[in-house]
């Protein structure tokens, strides 16, 4: 058996003498070909160099950067560093969709006037969400005609892609008593931007594509493949985000939207325990998630199903089988490893 | 004909070759004297030597929103002590430029780095087999990394 030996024991006596002679004869001739000095001026002159040679939008964020600069008195400067050839969520650690807040603060708007405007209220009355109150101290969609089945997404990053499906397809159960399977894959594929290395929900896309199509039709590889087109089979009305800045609602405000519009997308903390959890109440509250800023420690997306104020809980529902956890849901402590993120509902429409 | 044109640009090659020399000395000294023996996936299967004052370093990359997660499945007791890095040891190895740092996309779903280290007690030959599994299923692991390794004086 041979093996990699990690110990080079090269004969390196010409080696050691070569570069002394080369580094020692080479500046001789490169005198008039000093580097800049290496102190703060040296190095602002290198950022000034290359700013010169900036793109028109590195240049753009160093003009809002010195104006923000001048009005707020900052005391220190801006340049043309490296870190601004790096997107910002490739340094920092997760990305929330650029402009979230915006983002949610516009979708929420016009998912009010499109309700509003089809009088969601009248036309869902005779649906099981009468039976949802949010001073309920226990509420289970699964008890009242929201469940759909437990799903495995594999070794595919696409649990956005299956918390979009999941909570798609218990509205419109919850809104026409139909079960359906929607096509997880169809999202993997033809997102256009996301992947199996992971995601945020796809209610846009869906909304933007005319619908989705049904699992049958285009099954789930675990692998990203080229999008196919088939025929869309459910249609989306409208989606909306829980907390009107996409950040972590509060507890009446998921259950209010779990009332509302059925069981809800979130994000959370996943963690070893997590991964191990088989009954009982998760209340890790996961030590990424301590003292950062809000979402900064998620890594996963769940659906939320209902809650349990006995157990302070949510009650969630994972894509890892039903051999996870009891029967594929948890109990989540309500403040437990940033459950509810960026949390949002969707609504459906009947079939035409 | 002698042109101080030439001895410049000879000097600037000079002074490249030198340099090449001394990074390709440090590097094998750096070797000899390395602390930290670092293996990835790509070297699954592979068979090293080490000595037993190195420390082996294995760098993992797993999805925790899949569910899956790294786990140590075999190893030899009497030839190590292993133990799996947290966040801040992970950071702790990053700035000591012993392992690179990775950037992450930061999506729910994706890529995050798992770090086990072996710390050798003596000499031996040994295997080190860590699969990658849902804890709740460990009979069907979706993949698995090994490593021969003989722990030298």
């Amino acid at each position: 058996m041979s093996f990699v030996d990690l110990d080079v024991h090269a004969n390196l006596r010409i080696a050691r003498l070569a570069p002394a002679i080369c580094l020692l004869l080479g500046p001789l001739t490169l005198l008039a070909q000093q580097p800049p000095d290496s102190d703060a001026s040296g190095l602002r002159a290198i950022y000034a160099q290359r700013e010169t040679q900036a793109s028109p939008g590195v240049r753009d964020t160093l003009a809002k950067l010195r104006a923000r600069a001048r009005s707020e008195h900052w005391t220190f400067q801006v340049g043309y560093t490296s870190a601004l050839d790096t997107p910002l969520e490739q340094l920092t650690g997760v990305i929330p969709p650029s402009n979230l807040v915006a983002l949610a603060r516009a979708q929420n708007e016009n998912a009010a006037a499109i309700l509003l405007n089809e009088q969601f209220a009248l036309r869902t009355q005779g649906t099981e969400r009468r039976s949802c109150y949010d001073t309920l101290a226990v509420f289970d969609w699964r008890q009242h005609g929201g469940e759909t089945p437990v799903e495995n997404q594999k070794t595919c990053g696409s649990c956005w892609a299956f918390a979009t499906a999941a909570a798609f397809e218990s509205n419109y159960r919850i809104n026409t008593g139909t079960t359906i399977d929607v096509s997880e894959q169809e999202i993997l594929d033809c997102n256009g931007k996301y992947s199996c290395k992971g995601g945020w929900w796809a209610f846009e896309y869906i909304k933007k594509s005319g619908g989705i199509t049904s699992a049958v039709m285009y099954p789930y590889t675990a692998v990203q493949g080229s999008c196919q087109q088939k025929p869309k089979m459910y249609i989306e009305d409208t989606y909306g985000f829980v907390q009107k800045d996409g950040l972590t609602p509060s507890i009446d405000e998921i259950k209010d939207a779990l009332c509302s519009h059925g069981p809800i997308v979130a994000a959370v903390r996943a963690t070893d325990a997590f991964r191990a959890y088989v009954a009982g109440v998760f209340n890790e509250h996961a030590k990424e998630c301590t003292g950062t800023p809000d979402g900064s420690c998620i890594n996963h997306v769940v659906t939320i199903v209902g809650w349990d104020d006995r157990k302070n809980a949510w009650i969630i529902k994972n894509s890892w089988k039903t051999s996870w956890g009891v029967r594929g849901y948890m109990y989540i402590g309500y403040d437990s490893n940033n459950i509810g993120f960026m949390a949002a509902w969707v609504e459906t429409l009947p079939p035409q | 004909m002698f042109s101080p044109y030439r001895l410049r640009f000879g000097g600037i090659l000079l002074q490249i070759l030198g340099l090449t020399l001394a990074l390709t000395e440090m590097h094998t000294v750096a070797a000899l004297e390395r602390k930290y023996i670092v293996v990835h996936e790509k070297d699954n299967r592979a068979e090293l030597r080490m000595r037993s004052s190195q420390t082996l370093i294995v760098d993992l990359v797993s999805q925790p929103g899949t569910g899956y997660t790294w786990k140590i499945f075999r190893f030899d007791e009497t030839l190590w002590k292993s133990n799996r890095l947290d966040a801040s040891d992970i950071k702790e190895l990053v700035k000591g430029h012993v392992l690179r740092e990775r950037v992450q996309s930061g999506l729910p779903g994706s890529e995050e780095e798992q770090v086990f280290q072996f710390v050798p007690k003596m000499q031996g030959s040994t295997e080190i087999e860590i699969r990658y599994v849902r804890p709740w299923e460990p009979a069907v692991p979706a993949r698995a990394f090994k490593l021969r390794v003989e722990l030298t004086n």
